[in-house]
């Protein structure tokens, strides 16, 4: 028996002929947690999935408990103990809790129907051994985005799992949901169990993992045990290069205002102005449920402004919708890019032409296919997208950083005068930050606005002339690039939650 | 957290007033249909009526059943109609088969017989829109349209597109009953029965209303989704067929324009008892039980009160909008 409980040796993998896992050698140990970290496209979710068992590997072998392992679906996986927890939650919003937990066995009774009885009663005990408050009778559709990561989570322990692998796990955690998962994940260790953990958010790793393999286009870079780790060291093997700063430096002049929001209510925000100059990156901070995204979808009309109106280029606006928006200049990316940001069934190219297409369409509304192919390779170097052939790949098909690139690219496109960012830089790793900030800096400095809303607040601060501050639906602060300052902010950011209890 | 929940109760209170619409909609606007009706005529509320409208309903509800299975799955058969003709013609040439010699249809085994045989018209159907659907990934709306042209030629061309009549061999149901009520009825109530037990209580069910809230996920899981999809299509097929044959055995005879658009009866009906067109949602009681007794109520009603036979198609026009535009406007309130 060797000592370690399972090996992956030469694994290889392609995708439409291009090979993404150049023989991958890696070994976990029970009883630890292993950090996996990479730059978008690195490979990362490919090894992960041919671990869990969503598709088999082309090459090379697994060794699971010194005995050859090769899963061809996730059931074979599971049969081996090995659970993974995806990045995007699979669990079905209109089953119970407990119907979700034992969805792929559950447990009969004589009739050969399906036992309620004792799956909620089993189910509701197991989430407490847990420490988990929630009903095994309440419908996921009912529970918010972080209670439904731990369900996710219970569902891996339910079935005594040895290996657990964790895709992004912390994406859609507050950060007491997130000491929740790290203190889960401790638990387990202690218990033997191996972990596999991959995050953007190199913080965590380095509080979690006992050792950290770097991942760069589809090998291992290199290794460092816990003691050894250092922040430079391993993002400098993330991107190949060193990274000077986390952030672009671009000179930039602050203009006239170009746009003003006066006292907007919508749903979850109660009556919040802002001017934004030419030139100008203006960040809102907030916390989880502060109302920034509120706030800026009903700026865009997304969503219904019940009063209030927006300025732009001097034309004044009460109910906006996106069209309207559009027309005046404004972009706006969403937080959700899966579901909002791309057409995640249709290819790269389609994706990034999609919102030029008006301006460039020639009589009876012919689209000159030379054109397109010109903009969107420009497009796909400039922002270095990952993509092995535009017209084939599927947005679906890229990692989430390299779909977050193409999201951007497709509104840079339009070179908007204003544009709104909700969260660009979520699931993204470091070299793609850097990136997506220069184009962010870059757009400004060319005269545009940008808003950009943030639940990092490094990121704001390294990035934006000026930070307002949200919470509980209002506006509590407004900081100037000056007076920036982590210790303020967060105070701004928590004023006002006292109001929370009684808002019911 | 608290300011997690804070967020989330605020959607709440948006979602459960749309909510309250579409889950207690379908009721009261039977509930008022019912009251109009019954205040309009007074021939409307009578035991007589109801156990008419019952007995009427009863051959369709069953195709109703069936359909749930397959939109529960987020599929679609519109071949139901088609599929209840050719199943009601190859039973209607069987009894012509068995009824050549003089004798005439009338034991318990020769009504079972010409039953089991129209089901089974209906299962291969079912089995043959399953495997394309589930097998050669080909979209449902396609497959079952290919279906719906090729039973309904089938059907025309084994009975040289002649009328059969059925009842003159022996083959009825307007005339049993027990206690008052037609046979029909029970054998309704008994297809209520089990497949709301499969759909609710069984882990087929539970699969595939899982599968049908996101095919992904579930194959993820090692859910074999294939195979639940193609049993979804077995029933729906299964219980056209059987819907066909009760419904011949009310009409008395089966023309080559039998059941003809039926499938525009069954999936609003399904869709108004609130069913979804997305999948992964519904009732077989009471949902889609009450979906087909409102239609029928309302066409019953109408009949009553003597109207133009062509509103019939305008009303049912406006219910299925107004049934599709309530499921359309729920499943956007779901994603938010």
């Amino acid at each position: 028996m060797s000592e370690y409980i399972l090996e992956l040796k030469d694994i290889r993998k392609g995708f439409f002929g291009v090979e993404v896992l150049h023989g991958v050698n890696l070994q976990f140990r029970p009883g630890e947690v292993y950090g996996l970290v990479g730059e978008n496209g690195a490979g990362k979710s490919t090894m992960m999935n041919i671990i869990g068992g969503v598709f088999p590997a082309d090459g090379g072998e697994m060794l699971l408990n010194g005995k050859p392992y090769a899963p061809q679906t996730p059931r074979d996986a599971k049969n081996a103990r090995i659970a993974f927890i995806h990045q995007e939650l699979n669990l079905f919003s209109n089953l119970s809790v407990a119907e979700n937990l034992f969805i792929d066995e559950l447990p009969r009774n004589k009739a050969g129907l399906v036992d309620y009885r004792y799956m909620r009663s089993e189910a509701g005990k197991r989430l407490k051994e847990l420490g988990l408050e929630i009903s095994p009778r309440a419908m996921v559709s009912d529970l918010p985005m972080g209670v439904r990561q731990t369900v996710e989570i219970a569902k891996a322990l339910l079935m005594d799992a040895q290996i657990i692998l964790f895709d992004e796990p912390t994406t859609s955690l507050s950060q007491k949901e997130k000491e929740y998962l790290f203190n889960t994940i401790r638990a387990l260790k202690q218990k033997g169990v191996a972990i596999v953990y991959i995050s953007h958010i190199l913080e965590d790793v380095f509080e979690l993992c006992d050792e950290v393999a770097v991942l760069r286009d589809g090998a291992i870079i290199g290794k460092r045990l816990k003691a050894e780790l250092n922040n430079d060291d391993i993002v400098s093997m993330m991107v190949g290069r060193k990274l000077e700063n986390a952030y672009p430096v671009v000179e930039k002049s602050i203009g006239e205002v170009m746009f003003t929001a006066r006292n907007v209510v919508a749903q979850g925000v109660k009556g919040c102005s802002l001017e934004l100059r030419h030139g100008e990156v203006l960040g809102i901070f907030g916390l989880m449920g502060a109302g920034r995204t509120e706030f800026v979808r009903a700026l865009y009309g997304l969503d219904p402004m019940v009063s209030g109106e927006i300025t732009i280029n001097g034309k004044t606006i009460s109910k906006p919708n996106p069209k309207l928006c559009i027309d005046e200049g404004m972009a706006f990316i969403s937080e959700d890019r899966r579901g909002e940001g791309l057409l995640m069934p249709k290819p790269v190219e389609d994706n990034l032409i999609l919102v030029k297409l008006d301006d460039i369409a020639g009589r009876f509304g012919k689209i000159p296919e030379k054109k397109v192919d010109e903009l969107t390779n420009h497009s796909i170097g400039d922002l270095s997208i990952k993509v092995s052939d535009k017209r084939l790949q599927l947005a679906t098909n890229l990692s989430g950083g390299n779909q977050q690139k193409v999201v951007v690219g497709k509104w840079l496109m339009k070179t908007p005068k204003m544009l709104i960012m909700d969260e660009p830089t979520r699931g993204v790793d470091v070299g793609a930050k850097y990136e997506i900030y220069s184009l962010i800096l870059d757009l400004a400095k060319n005269g545009s606005g940008v808003l950009c809303i943030s639940s990092e607040m490094e990121e704001l601060i390294g990035i934006c002339d000026r930070i307002l501050v949200m919470a509980n639906g209002r506006i509590t602060g407004e900081v100037e690039m000056k007076d920036f300052n982590q210790k303020r902010i967060m105070e701004y950011a928590l004023q006002g939650g006292e109001e929370n209890g009684e808002e019911h | 957290m608290a300011k997690n929940t804070e967020r989330h109760s605020s959607t709440a209170v948006r979602k459960s007033s749309l909510e309250f619409i579409v889950k207690y909609g379908v009721y009261s606007i039977f509930l008022v249909m019912f009251v109009v009706f019954s205040f309009s005529n007074k021939n409307f509320l009578t035991i007589r009526n109801i156990m008419l409208l019952l007995e009427q309903s009863a051959p369709i509800m069953i195709g109703v059943i069936g359909m749930a299975f397959v939109m529960m799955d987020g599929g679609i058969d519109i071949s139901a109609g088609s599929n209840m003709y050719l199943s009601a013609a190859t039973a209607a040439l069987l009894m012509k088969k068995m009824t050549e010699s003089g004798n005439m249809i009338d034991t318990l085994g020769e009504y079972l017989l010409v039953v089991a045989v129209a089901t089974l018209v209906g299962l291969l159907i079912g089995l043959f829109n399953g495997a394309m659907i589930s097998r050669f990934h080909i979209v449902p709306f396609i497959v079952t349209l290919i279906t719906t042209s090729l039973a309904r030629g089938i059907g025309m061309y084994i009975t040289d597109v002649k009328l059969i009549i059925i009842n003159t061999m022996g083959f009825k149901f307007n005339d049993k009953s027990f206690l008052g009520v037609s046979l029909l009825v029970y054998i309704a109530l008994i297809m209520i029965v089990i497949f709301h037990l499969v759909m609710r209580y069984s882990a087929y069910g539970c699969q595939l209303k899982a599968q049908g809230n996101n095919h992904d996920a579930a194959a993820k899981l090692g859910i074999n989704t294939r195979r639940n999809t193609l049993i979804a299509y077995i029933i729906c097929g299964a219980l056209c067929g059987l819907a066909g044959i009760m419904s011949a055995g009310e009409g008395g005879s089966v023309p080559s324009s039998f059941a003809d658009g039926n499938e525009f009866i069954i999936i609003p009906a399904a869709v108004l008892g609130g069913i979804s067109l997305f999948g992964g949602k519904g009732t077989i009681f009471p949902g889609a039980i009450i979906g087909i007794l409102l239609i029928n109520t309302i066409v019953n009603g109408l009949t009553m009160m003597a109207a133009n036979p062509y509103v019939y198609t305008i009303v049912r026009g406006v219910i299925i909008f107004i049934a599709v535009m309530v499921d359309s406007m729920n499943y956007k309130g779901e994603i938010r």
